[in-house]
C-alpha cells in the first residue's frame, strides 16, 4: 500500500524480454522480497510505492510491470503512452535480451511520442554470474557503452540479494524530477505520465502557509 | 545484429501490422461532443437551403408585384436562377473551367484534409486531430456556405441576363424538354397576351422555377456532400478511424473517474478538517488495494475493443451485418445478471467452486489465487475478536473494499486473456461463465456485509447508529462496481467472435 502523502505520481514501464526478471526486480523494488519460482506475467501487473527524494518531494511511483511474451504485444503497447519513464530490462546472462534493447527503447520512444521519456538500463540476475552459476554473456563495459551512447543511466541488479535494486528506481526518478525543475516535463491534462499528489491539490503556496500557520492554531 | 533479433523484429512488425491497431492505442481522446460536428455538417445544408428558398421566395415576391409590367423581367429571374444553378453545377464538380468559388473550396478542403493527414490520426495526438477534424469540417463548411451564397445571391440580375438571356429564352422554348411543367412554361411565354391574363399560371410558373432551384440545390448539395465524403474519406475507407474516433466518446463518464475523484475529494475533506489521521474511506481503500487502477486498465482495454468492433463492423452490410449484431447481442445478453435472486449468499466453499468452473472455461492462464487469499482472509478477519463498534465498522468497508478490488483485477486479466485468445469457439460458454462469476462475486460480497452487520447489530441494539447502513452502502456500491467492470467485458468478448 503506497502512502497517502506525496507530491508527484510518477508512471514508470518496465519493459524487455521474457523471462529477464522484470516481475523479481519489481516485486523486490515492493516487497523486498526475492520469489523463487514466478508464473509469466499476464498482460500487465500494477505496482505503486512511494519514495522520497532526498531533501526533494515525495513521489509515488506507479509501475507498470509488463509481459514480454509476444503475445501480450499488442496488450502492452497500449501502456506506453502515459509512461513517463522506461526501465529497460535485459538479462545479463542473455546475450539475446541485450541485444533487443534498442528494439524496445524505440517501440517506448515512438509510443511515448511527444513526451521524452527517461530510460535506465538494467541488467539483472547479476547473483547468478557473482555465485558461478550461470556464464556472463554482458559485459559491464557493453552495458556502460550503451548507455553513454544514449546518454541513459546503467545499472546491474540482482532481485535475490536485492543489489542495486533500489538505485535503479531512485535513480529514473531523480531523473525525472530533475526534468519537471527544469521545465521540460509538465503536468499535462490527458497524459497520466506525471502528476501532481494529495499535498498539490491545494497550490504550493497555500501548503506552505498552511504548515507555518498550524502552531499558532491561526488555520481554520 | 544477430539473427534472434531479427526474428524479433519482424514478429513485432508483425504484430503491428495495419489492422487499425495504432489508432486504437490512443484511449485517452479528450471529449468531444460528437453532435456538435454532425450539426457542422448539417449545418450549411440547411442554410444553403435558406439561401436557395430566400431567393426563390423574393423572386416570387418581386414576380407577383411586378408581374403584369414586363415579360423581360421574368426572362431575367429564371436565366438567373439557371446561372445560378450552372454555376452551383461547377461548384460541385469542381471543374476546372469555373473560375470563381468552385476551385478555391475544393482547394480548402483539399488543404485542410491533408494537414490532418499529416498530423496523423494514428499519432499520440489524437486529441489534436479531432481538433483539428473539427476545424477542417467547419472551414471546409464555411466555404461551401460561403461558395453557395455568392453563388446564389451575389450576382447582379442584369448581369447574369445580359451574359444568358438568349440562351435561356432557347432553352426553355425547346419543345423537347420532356418536363410537363417545363412545357406550361414554355407555353406562356409563347404567347404573351396569354400570359398577362392568366395571373395563376405565372404563379406556378415562378413555383416550378423555383422548385426546379430547390431540387437543383439539392442535387448540388448532395455533390457537394459526396465530394467531401470523399476528400475525407482519402486514406480512410469507410471513415474509419474518423468514426472510431467519435463513437468512443459516446461513452459515459468512466467509473474509474467517479471513483477516483471521490477518492480525491474525501482526502481533500478530511485534510480540510485537520485531521490527523485520514479516515481511510470505502474510495481510498479501493484504490489501495489496487482496484481502480485495474479498473482504468479494463476500461482502457475495453474501450479498445469497442472501437475496434465499430472499424470491423463499418466493413459489413445487409444481412451479413444483421447476422453479427444478432451474435453480438446474444453475447450481451448472455453477460447481463438476471436479478432473480438478490439476497442469494455463497460460503467459501461454494465460492471457490464456483471461481475454479468458471476460470477453467474462460482461460487458465488467469490465475484465481490472490481472490481466493483476500476472500479466505476477509473470512478469517471476521471471525476474530472485535474491541469496539467503530472497528467492526472499519474492518466492514476495508474487506469490501479489498474484495472488490480483487474482483476487478481478475475481471481485467480475464479481459486480457480473452483478448489475445484466438480459440472463439467457445464465447458463449465464456460469457455465460462471466456472469457467473459476476454473481459469485456479487453473493461473496452480500455474504461479508451481512455478517458485520450481524456483528454491529450486537453493539448497535437499538440502531441509533450509522454503521450497519453505512456497511450495506458500501456493500451495493461494490456490487455494482463489480457489475459495471464485468460489463466492460462485453465489447472484449464480442470482438472475439469477429
Amino acid at each position: 500500500m503506497a502512502d497517502l502523502m506525496f507530491d508527484y505520481q510518477f508512471r514508470l514501464i518496465l519493459i524487455g524480454d521474457s523471462t529477464v526478471g522484470k516481475s523479481s526486480l519489481l516485486k523486490f523494488f515492493n516487497d523486498g522480497k526475492f520469489v523463487e519460482v514466478s508464473d509469466p506475467t499476464v498482460g500487465v501487473d500494477f505496482f505503486a510505492r512511494t519514495i522520497q527524494i532526498p531533501s526533494g518531494p515525495r513521489i509515488k511511483l506507479q509501475l507498470w510491470d509488463t509481459a514480454g511474451q509476444e503475445r501480450f504485444r499488442s496488450i502492452t503497447k497500449s501502456y506506453y503512452r502515459n509512461s513517463v519513464g522506461a526501465l529497460l530490462i535485459y538479462d545479463i546472462t542473455k546475450r539475446a535480451s541485450f541485444d533487443h534493447i534498442p528494439v524496445w527503447m524505440n517501440d517506448a520512444k515512438r509510443h511515448i511520442e511527444p513526451h521524452r521519456p527517461v530510460f535506465v538500463l538494467v541488467g539483472c540476475k547479476l547473483d547468478l554470474v557473482n555465485n558461478g552459476a550461470s556464464k556472463r554473456e554482458v559485459t559491464e563495459e557493453e552495458a556502460k557503452q550503451f548507455g553513454a551512447e544514449h546518454n541513459i543511466f546503467t545499472v546491474e541488479t540482482s532481485a535475490k540479494t536485492g543489489s542495486n535494486v533500489e538505485l535503479a528506481f531512485s535513480a529514473i526518478t531523480q531523473e525525472i524530477y530533475q526534468r519537471i525543475k527544469s521545465g521540460e516535463y509538465q503536468m499535462e491534462e490527458g497524459w497520466d505520465g506525471i502528476k501532481s499528489g494529495y499535498s498539490h491539490h491545494s497550490a504550493s503556496i497555500d501548503f506552505n502557509n498552511y504548515i507555518e500557520a498550524e502552531p499558532a492554531k491561526s488555520c481554520c | 545484429m544477430s539473427d534472434s533479433e531479427v526474428e524479433f523484429e519482424s514478429a513485432d512488425e508483425g504484430s503491428q501490422g495495419g489492422d487499425g491497431w495504432e489508432i486504437e492505442s490512443d484511449f485517452d481522446l479528450p471529449d468531444v461532443k460528437p453532435l456538435s460536428v454532425e450539426s457542422k455538417l448539417i449545418g450549411p445544408t440547411l442554410s444553403a437551403l435558406s439561401n436557395v428558398s430566400d431567393k426563390v421566395n423574393t423572386e416570387q415576391n418581386f414576380k407577383r408585384e411586378n408581374e403584369n409590367t414586363k415579360q423581360s423581367e421574368k426572362n431575367d429571374a429564371s436565366s438567373a436562377v439557371a446561372m445560378a444553378q450552372s454555376k452551383l453545377d461547377k461548384l460541385v464538380v469542381n471543374n476546372d473551367n469555373c473560375t470563381q468559388p468552385g476551385p478555391k473550396v475544393s482547394e480548402v478542403v483539399q488543404n485542410e484534409i491533408k494537414q490532418t493527414n499529416t498530423q496523423g490520426w494514428g499519432g499520440w495526438s489524437s486529441g489534436w486531430s479531432v481538433n483539428s477534424l473539427l476545424s477542417t469540417a467547419s472551414a471546409l463548411t464555411n466555404q461551401v456556405s460561403q461558395g453557395i451564397t455568392n453563388v446564389i445571391g451575389a450576382p447582379a440580375p442584369e448581369q447574369l441576363a445580359s451574359v444568358d438571356k438568349d440562351k435561356e429564352i432557347k432553352d426553355l422554348k425547346e419543345p423537347k424538354v420532356n418536363d410537363e411543367l417545363t412545357e406550361e412554361s414554355s407555353e406562356s411565354i409563347l404567347d404573351t397576351n396569354y400570359f398577362l391574363s392568366n395571373v395563376s399560371q405565372i404563379t406556378k410558373i415562378v413555383e416550378t422555377t423555383g422548385s426546379k432551384i430547390i431540387s437543383g440545390g439539392l442535387d448540388t448539395l448532395e455533390t457537394v456532400g459526396k465530394k467531401t465524403l470523399e476528400v475525407l474519406q482519402d486514406g480512410d475507407p469507410g471513415l474509419r478511424k474518423k468514426r472510431a474516433i467519435f463513437f468512443q466518446n459516446t461513452e459515459k463518464i468512466n467509473l474509474s473517474q467517479v471513483l477516483q475523484e471521490a477518492k480525491e475529494k474525501a482526502e481533500v475533506e478530511s485534510k480540510q478538517n485537520n485531521q490527523v489521521e485520514i479516515r481511510k474511506g470505502y474510495a481510498y481503500l479501493l484504490d489501495s488495494f489496487q482496484g481502480l487502477i485495474h479498473l482504468e486498465s479494463l476500461e482502457l482495454l475495453s474501450k479498445q475493443c469497442q472501437m475496434k468492433l465499430q472499424t470491423v463492423l463499418l466493413s459489413y452490410s445487409g444481412t451479413q451485418l444483421t447476422d453479427i449484431q444478432d451474435k453480438l447481442d446474444q453475447i450481451k445478453d448472455l453477460c447481463y445478471l438476471d436479478y432473480d435472486d438478490d439476497e442469494k449468499i455463497m460460503t467459501i466453499e461454494e465460492f471457490k467452486n464456483s471461481l475454479i468452473t468458471c476460470i477453467n472455461q474462460i482461460s487458465t492462464d488467469v490465475k484465481i489465487e490472490k481472490i481466493l487469499r483476500v476472500s479466505h482472509l476477509i473470512d478469517e478477519k471476521s471471525n476474530k475478536e472485535f474491541d469496539s463498534e467503530d472497528s467492526i465498522h472499519d474492518e466492514a468497508i476495508s474487506a469490501l473494499a479489498e474484495l472488490t478490488a480483487a474482483a476487478m483485477e481478475l475481471f481485467y486479466k480475464l479481459g486480457e486473456m480473452i483478448m489475445i485468445d484466438t480459440q472463439n469457439q467457445l464465447v458463449t460458454v465464456k460469457a455465460e461463465k462471466l456472469s457467473l462469476l459476476n454473481e459469485s462475486v456479487c453473493c461473496r460480497i452480500r455474504f461479508i456485509a451481512n455478517k458485520y452487520a450481524s456483528l454491529l447489530t450486537k453493539y448497535d441494539a437499538d440502531g441509533t447508529s450509522n454503521n450497519i447502513s453505512d456497511v450495506y452502502l458500501e456493500s451495493s456500491n461494490s456490487s455494482s462496481y463489480i457489475q459495471d467492470a464485468a460489463q466492460l467485458l462485453i465489447p472484449i468478448l464480442q470482438l472475439s467472435v469477429i
